[in-house]
């Protein structure tokens, strides 16, 4: 049975959208057939991230208008062979489509794919109300920072709200040298505030800067530390239990979330 | 019925055919009146279409026209005249739509035929053109000139990197291999046996 995510988190620039790219190379690397669909309209990112912008020819809102089909719409990515990119329009803005278009368009899309993943724009507005409209479940970006906690517990407000009652939260950005000078948000915490379940952790690293930069998926990298806690998330969607990965060498506070997400 | 109609050409005053001249007159200083301080001490282009009066008629509304609006400096043109004004003017937007200034992600230049950029196209941008697109600077978005199907139509820039160039119905895209020499020469894109080429523009070749 497919199943539309919506990857989502209120503020900007916690990484949905890096999420996004490598939860769907994840799952497309094990085997799953994966849309991506960018519905961030008037401000895509997606396809630049993903390499795939010289690819573009149309888009969510030529297939919500009707100006062009559906497959044609799909952008192949370049590594996976089960991979696919439904990019948003740059010259349109949020209000170009509506919720009711956006439940049909994921249905129609379940047919053909195992997963489809909703990468959600910033804020709470029309844009956000679409993103969500046709999601089964949604997954929680937050970063360890007061603001970004803030708007990530206003997004589960939201999302109960709008149906969606199957949330799990990944932490983005995790610093664990800041962490343990007690400079960043502990996860205990994080999860304190929220009162949701962690579907993941993702340690900082400046090779997710890189090759986001070069438009290639991180979890190529075999060798980062976000490349497995992505691959990991991607299994713990799929339904597989995998045990929270070790962020730093000895044990310490991570060891301690180990427990909270054994639960 | 009366109906006064703006347009960059000015006003049209329309008038039912079949309506008196006396009523005509009458309406026609309601509607002016109610609207005089809007028009006062303005420059004026009017035209009057009513196909059953008379010259003569037609002159006696002007008559009423100039009454009211006593402080506007009014040009009345015949109906002819104000069809070949608009004429002249769309065809002058037909043939090139110039634009000044950096083209940004997320905007989109649209062109009946011919569109001339003068600045950069940035990535995330749009140029749409019926016939040539030229950029007198750098062109890194998607660009689509002949979009109506003319492919005999081009793209010059004076520096051709577009993440995709579209020329009727052909696509061509950037490699993907982003080789960092940024080329700074004219080059010309246009469509060659059933394919697009991109050239050195010279004046020598075109």
């Amino acid at each position: 049975m497919a199943e539309v995510i919506v990857v989502t988190s209120g503020k900007g620039g916690v990484g949905k959208t890096t999420t996004t790219s490598n939860i769907g190379a994840a799952l497309s690397s094990m085997g799953k057939k994966v849309v991506l669909v960018d519905t961030d309209i008037g401000l895509r990112n997606l396809d630049l991230v993903m390499g795939l912008e010289n690819r573009v020819v149309f888009n969510l809102v030529d297939v919500i208008e009707g100006s062009c089909k559906l497959q044609s719409a799909l952008v192949k990515d370049k590594r996976f062979e089960n991979l696919y990119l439904l990019p948003a329009a740059q010259t349109k803005d949020k209000d170009a489509i509506n919720e009711e278009q956006m439940k049909k368009l994921c249905e129609e899309l379940k047919s053909d794919f195992d997963y489809i993943i909703l990468d959600c724009p910033a804020g709470i507005e029309q844009g956000f109300k679409n993103a969500v409209a046709g999601a089964d479940r949604a997954i929680v970006v937050t970063t360890p920072e007061v603001s970004a906690v803030r708007d990530a517990d206003k997004i589960i407000g939201m999302l109960t709200a709008h149906g969606v009652t199957e949330y799990k939260l990944l932490v983005n950005r995790v610093r664990v040298d800041m962490v343990k000078r007690g400079d960043m948000i502990g996860l205990e915490d994080i999860i304190d505030i929220l009162g949701i379940k962690l579907i993941g952790v993702v340690p900082d690293d400046e090779n997710i800067i890189i090759s986001t930069n070069r438009g290639e998926p991180a979890v190529l990298n075999e060798k980062s530390k976000p490349a497995e806690a992505y691959k990991n998330v991607a299994k713990r969607i799929m339904g597989i239990d995998v045990p929270l990965m070790d962020l730093e060498e000895k044990g310490g506070i991570f060891s301690a979330i180990k427990r909270i997400f054994g639960k | 019925m009366l109906t006064v109609k703006g347009s960059k050409d000015g006003l049209v005053v329309n008038l039912d055919t079949g309506m008196p001249i006396e009523q005509a007159k009458k309406e026609l200083r309601e509607k002016f009146e109610s609207t005089k301080e809007f028009f006062n001490n303005e420059k004026l282009n009017i035209t009057i279409n009513a196909l059953n009066f008379s010259e003569f008629e037609i002159c006696e509304l002007q008559g009423v026209i100039k009454e009211v609006l006593d402080k506007a400096e009014i040009t009345f043109l015949s109906y002819a005249e104000l069809k070949k004004a608009e004429a002249m003017n769309s065809l002058g937007e037909e043939m090139t739509k110039f634009y000044k200034g950096t083209v940004r992600s997320g905007q989109r230049i649209e062109a009946t035929k011919n569109l001339v950029v003068i600045g950069d196209a940035n990535p995330g941008s749009e140029l749409v053109a019926g016939g040539n697109v030229i950029v007198v600077g750098a062109l890194r978005g998607m660009v689509h000139a002949g979009a109506k199907g003319d492919e005999e139509a081009f793209v010059l820039a004076l520096s051709l990197l577009p993440t995709q160039l579209r020329i009727a119905n052909f696509i061509t895209r950037a490699p993907d291999d982003l080789s960092e020499n940024v080329r700074i020469i004219p080059e010309i894109a246009k469509i060659r046996e059933g394919s697009i080429i991109i050239e050195q523009f010279s004046t020598k070749n075109t």
